[in-house]
């Protein structure tokens, strides 16, 4: 039961990869079954992980996996089944986030990482302080108002990292970026979330 | 050495893992000696902790899945074929 949830990130062999590509392209029932049971409980994470609410996050993953099937013939298995999906999911929130209020090309998240350091680079403005449970607390709470505000492909960059803890090639893969590319996104989206956070104010007590 | 902006560069990118060993050691050394940073490092960390708990706790619910997965199959194959 716990398995399905975890699910292990693609263990199969070369060769079951490409006899399940072949038995998807032809959209054998239970091939596709197989890939919906096991992907189901982890893009719904992520569609979540995205902030979005759970309504809203079943519609984006019957969506996603309804493109799947019928892209399933285009499947050539060059790539894991995963990142297949994954890459759906991801511009299903894209385009989403498009039709609400499109994603803007500036981002001020640098220049607002800039102003908290000093021309040699140290701290101006560091961190505050704050109690490591409180902060969790207050991330818990805080984080889906957040997410909100951040564009989608770095909203996708710290689900796959964070929440469905790939590793930087499958993500890079899946967002269609170079390693440097995810580095910035990553950067970007932490920063984001540490400043909105931040900027919530902590309360409760203040550790070192 | 590393300035504290060029460590949190490198903390929030995930960029340690493709220093070379010896700017992966001066950014462990700064790490080390800098309590701001070291903050900076631990705020980020807890965030994606708290986030990745938050929602492992969310889709802990076999109904909804199993509700969900039946209903994106018979979209595809047909109310009919769904017992197979």
């Amino acid at each position: 039961m716990n398995d399905r949830v975890k699910s292990p990130d693609g263990e199969e062999t070369g060769a079951d990869q490409a006899a399940l590509a072949a038995r998807i392209r032809e959209r054998d029932q239970a091939a596709i079954q197989e890939v919906v049971h096991k992907y189901l409980p982890q893009i719904l994470r992520a569609a979540l992980g995205a902030g979005l609410e759970r309504p809203v996050a079943e519609d984006v993953t019957q969506s996603t996996f309804a493109t799947f099937i019928e892209s399933a013939h285009r499947f050539e298995g060059r790539s894991h089944v995963r990142t297949w999906v994954f890459g759906i999911l991801y511009k299903k929130i894209a385009e989403m986030r498009r039709k609400l209020k499109r994603d803007s090309e500036i981002d001020d998240i640098d220049e607002v990482f800039e102003q908290r350091f000093n021309s040699g680079g140290f701290w101006t403005q560091p961190p505050q302080p704050v109690d490591a449970g409180v902060f969790e607390r207050e991330v818990r709470q805080g984080i889906d108002d957040c997410l909100q505000e951040v564009p989608s492909k770095q909203k996708m960059a710290f689900v796959l990292r964070e929440i469905e803890e790939m590793d930087s090639e499958q993500i890079c893969n899946i967002l269609e970026v170079t390693r440097t590319n995810l580095g910035v996104l990553l950067h970007r989206v932490r920063n984001r979330l540490r400043e909105c956070l931040e900027s919530k104010g902590f309360e409760g007590p203040v550790g070192a | 050495m590393l300035n504290c902006k060029e460590v949190s560069r490198i903390v929030a990118s995930d960029e340690l893992e493709s220093l070379g060993m010896l700017k992966r050691l001066r950014t462990g050394f700064h790490l080390l000696i800098c309590r701001q940073c070291r903050r900076y490092a631990e705020q980020l960390r807890i965030i994606g902790a708290a986030a990745r708990k938050k929602v492992r706790n969310l889709i802990r619910d076999e109904e909804s899945l199993a509700r969900l997965e039946k209903s994106i199959l018979e979209d595809a194959f047909g109310a009919s074929n769904e017992k197979r």
